[in-house]
């Protein structure tokens, strides 16, 4: 199997959607946190 | 809306098309890698997150250092902003980089030197997290943060350098010159586009950390800075 790729697009698929959900959520969350901390503060 | 508000909005906005319109440059319009066909996609979202992810501890490990000779305050809102979205890029740069070694090298991980200075790195960083939970006088947790973060920061030249320094497994730098034009414009968009999504939830992250810091004092029973103005 030497030189030979082995998968396609699910691995491709599988590190954007990974990565990015990550992403998205941490910052859903910041957002929803100083959301609430600005409220608090008001 | 203040205009720092909309800027910091208009900023986020932006790198989200500019990362929307490089993604689909990425993966509907670019041409398959010659060696790692469409695996080699997986490219356009990992060196920009690698790249943006050694980027901002250097920019933590500046912040760190206008913590210690500044008076910490903002500098160390700034600073916790900086480390924990520098901990979330590594992460999502071991998690990309070991999705894609598994079809190109047969293995989700190695202990290559770059992947093991990486996962050192992201341990660092985790370690600076919970280096703040762990101390509660908030000055004393400014400076020990603010050194902790620059020694962790001594490991991203290693990381950087490692694939020159010990040719193992993983590639050696790759340069720009050989690439078709619609992959260098997908990885130039994908680039820009994350560092200013990175900026704005790092400005997000960081006033975060101001709006909780005098509460988090109070609960120390440290004065707050209204009682010592009228305290005299």
């Amino acid at each position: 199997m030497d030189g030979v790729i082995v998968g396609d697009w699910e691995y491709v698929w599988a590190a954007w959607g990974l990565s990015l959900s990550m992403f998205g959520a941490y910052c859903i969350v910041t957002s929803v946190r100083l959301k609430k901390a600005q409220e608090e503060r008001t | 809306m203040s205009s720092r508000f909309a800027i910091e909005h208009i900023a986020g906005l932006l790198g989200l098309g500019l990362f929307a319109y490089g993604s689909y440059l990425g993966l509907a319009v670019a041409p398959p890698e010659r060696f790692m066909g469409d695996v080699g996609r997986i490219f356009y979202v990992h060196v920009p997150t690698a790249t943006v992810g050694l980027l901002l501890p250097a920019v933590a490990c500046l912040i760190a250092v206008g913590s210690l000779v500044r008076d910490a305050g903002k500098w160390d809102a700034a600073l916790e902003g900086a480390v924990e979205v520098s901990t979330l890029l590594i992460a999502m740069m071991l998690v990309q980089g070991s999705i894609w070694a598994k079809p190109t090298w047969g293995v989700y991980w190695d202990w290559d030197p770059r992947l093991t200075s990486s996962a050192i790195l992201m341990a660092s960083f985790i370690g600076v997290l919970a280096l703040r939970t762990f101390i509660e006088d908030p000055m004393r947790r400014a400076s020990w943060s603010a050194v902790a973060t620059i020694i962790a920061f001594a490991n991203v030249p290693i990381v950087y350098f490692s694939v020159r320094w010990w040719r193992t497994l993983h590639q050696d730098f790759t340069g720009g010159r050989d690439l078709e034009d619609t992959m260098g414009t997908a990885f130039a968009f994908n680039w820009f586009g994350l560092a200013l999504m990175v900026t704005w939830v790092v400005t997000r992250r960081a006033r975060l950390a101001w709006l909780t810091r005098p509460r988090a004092m109070a609960a120390e029973g440290a004065p707050a800075a209204s009682d010592l103005v009228a305290g005299g």
